[in-house]
């Protein structure tokens, strides 16, 4: 009988689950069968992931003048994609490492240059649209360049996760192939990293709102839905019972590529309307959490919540322990939680700061009413709560962050706190009014209760929404 | 036995008469908000059934259809000025008509036709303690 092999978990000796996580846990034996998306890069609220998405097309955009300045070598040696291998994604089974696109795309990419003055002159809009535009680019190459691209930006966020989740990390891990955005220059170096036990390789992890099954652009998409503009018209037969299907007519992807590259009128239709449908373009894993594993997380959580003493010797095991709760409830429309985050001057520090990436319900509501993509929880480890506590979270409140936050604490607050928390929304000199919700372990435990009987929580913290705005008018 | 004198008789005059005109004036806010009152709650009754009727028909065939930003705006309306007309009258279930607030997803159908019930109910309540004292300023203005 084969062993299994270690879970992500197991390797490191720690308790993190895909449940509670912000990254994608990688499956340390194989690839996971999902894609770095730039597309949700491109539809983020965060300015950090909207630069990302930029500086990919800069790289594009490099290449076509070289292209144009006749520098092959140069096309060459920018346009160079190989599989990374430390994310472990990929649609290879059994295995952490594909093909990649090594020294292929360049030719691909000069190719399509050559015959396309069209596609020259429209440049990319976004780069998955090299999927309808060279035979030899799919899903999985997508995402291939986008890690590239993306790989020390990706290094920066794998050592914050792993402080947070104390995942050791080895001191120089030789790395290869990073691009040094200032020079557009490929690059090698080393640097702190958790390393595979298995295979003794670095590990880099990949924040789960950037991540899909399938990048939301596609070819397959755009076959099944735009590409029949691109067809010769079938002929309208006339039809009668236990007549035989008629057949579709089925292209092959070399013919339709071709197509496009003629009328890219059709790709600039297609591209327009899934940035119109961008609302519908969200992060998915290939395995969500199912019931037992929401179950386990979910006990896990609350055994530990029973278990934290207040006061302040175990006010960072509370704070840490809110963050994995608030992940494991309302993750992927709250996303990016960042801890002890501190002001652009450094004079203050927020608890825990969330990008707000909803796309419906109570948090979309949040971002659009109080104008701001961030929401901010401040965690307070202690008995009572009281109403400077409410003054400190009130100052964290403005036209920078938010006008909407929430004091998480043990206990629900005084009739005095609660006096308090309706005095500093009537006080507040201009619309949006500043609102504090103040979110308990009763609070907790319900939406961990509602989370692992397979319910949203977001309706929870609707209803205490609702029931302030009711109490204070 | 001791006469008043022409004086104190005078502003003993004087001040019952006062009195009967401060009686007077009470009686004629008293009326006068009787009449406003009726004349108002007459008016949010008609809102009132109108927008349960309208709303009970949608609940009866589509019960968890969320309402329209525009529903949820008249029915806020109502309720606003229902709690403003029973607002010292002590009624506790009255006070507690609070506004819809949708906060992202728009409350279903029944929901509203449940709450509009309510108000109504708290009208029929206002009707009942007021209804004599109505039929008084209905004579009185006739």
């Amino acid at each position: 009988m084969t062993e299994r092999p270690p879970s992500f978990g197991q390797a490191f000796g720690i308790g993190v689950t895909q449940a509670d996580a912000d990254f994608v846990i990688p499956n340390l034996a194989t690839d996971i069968p999902v894609c770095v998306d730039p597309f949700l890069l491109y539809k983020s609220r965060d300015p950090l992931l909207l630069d990302l998405h930029d500086r990919l097309l800069a790289v594009f955009g490099r290449a076509f003048e070289l292209h144009d300045a006749g520098d092959r070598a140069g096309l060459d040696r920018l346009i160079d994609f190989p599989e990374v291998n430390a994310i472990g994604f990929g649609y290879t089974q059994g295995r952490i490492a594909g093909s990649g696109l090594g020294w292929q795309l360049n030719q691909l990419l000069a190719d399509l240059l050559e015959t396309s003055e069209v596609i020259r002159e429209r440049g990319l809009r976004h780069v998955e649209e090299l999927q309808l535009l060279s035979v030899g680019v799919g899903p999985d190459r997508v995402s291939d360049i986008t890690a590239n691209v993306l790989k020390l930006a990706l290094v920066e966020y794998t050592q914050q996760q792993s402080e947070l989740w104390r995942i050791p990390l080895v001191s120089s891990a030789p790395l290869s192939h990073y691009l040094d955005h200032a020079e557009m220059e490929w690059r090698d170096g080393y640097f702190d990293l958790p390393v595979n036990p298995l295979s003794g390789a670095p590990l880099i992890l990949v924040p789960r709102r950037i991540v899909r099954l399938l990048p939301w652009i596609n070819y397959d998409d755009f076959y099944s839905k735009e590409a029949q503009l691109l067809l010769p018209p079938r002929p309208q037969l006339p039809r009668y019972p236990g007549m035989a299907k008629q057949e579709r007519l089925v292209i092959a992807k070399k013919e339709m590529v071709a197509k496009i590259r003629e009328s890219p009128a059709v790709l600039d239709r297609y591209v327009a309307r899934k940035e119109r449908d961008s609302g519908a373009a969200l992060p998915l894993l290939h395995d969500e959490p199912d019931a037992p594993q929401l179950r386990t997380t979910g006990d896990a959580l609350l055994a530990r919540l029973a278990g934290i003493p207040t006061g302040a010797a175990a006010a960072a095991d509370y704070q840490l322990l809110v963050y994995e709760i608030l992940n494991f409830l309302f993750e992927p429309d709250l996303t990016g939680g960042q801890l002890e985050v501190r002001t652009y001057l450094g004079t203050e520090r927020r608890d825990l700061v969330y990008w707000n990436e909803a796309e419906r319900s109570f948090w979309k509501y949040a971002r659009e009413t109080y104008l701001s993509p961030l929401t901010m929880f401040e965690v307070k480890n202690v008995d009572a709560l009281e109403s400077d506590h409410i003054n400190q979270a009130a100052t964290y409140l403005g036209a920078r962050l938010d006008m909407l936050g929430f004091v998480v604490t043990r206990h629900s607050p005084s009739a005095a706190v609660v006096r308090k928390v309706y005095s500093v929304y009537n006080d507040s000199p201009a619309l949006p009014r500043k609102v504090i919700l103040v979110i308990s372990d009763s609070d907790l435990r319900k939406m961990i209760d509602d989370r692992v009987a397979g319910r949203p929580a977001t309706p929870y913290v609707q209803d205490l929404y609702r029931s302030f705005r009711s109490r204070v008018q | 036995m001791v006469r008043k004198t022409q004086q104190e008789l005078q502003q003993a005059r004087k001040a019952a008469q006062a009195e009967r005109e401060a009686e007077e004036q009470e009686r004629q806010k008293r009326l006068i908000w009787l009449f406003e009152a009726k004349e108002r709650h007459a008016q949010l009754v008609s809102v009132a059934d109108g927008l349960y009727d309208e709303l009970d028909k949608l609940a009866r065939k589509w019960p968890s259809m969320p309402v329209t930003e525009r529903q949820v705006t008249k029915v806020n309306r109502l309720l606003g000025a229902v709690r403003q007309l029973l607002e010292d009258e002590g009624d506790e279930f009255a006070d507690a008509l609070d506004e819809v607030v949708p906060a992202g997803d728009m409350p279903e159908t029944r929901d509203i036709v449940l709450i509009l019930r309510e108000a109504r109910d708290a009208l029929d309540r206002f009707e009942s303690k007021y209804e004599s004292e109505w039929r008084t300023v209905h004579r009185a203005d006739g």
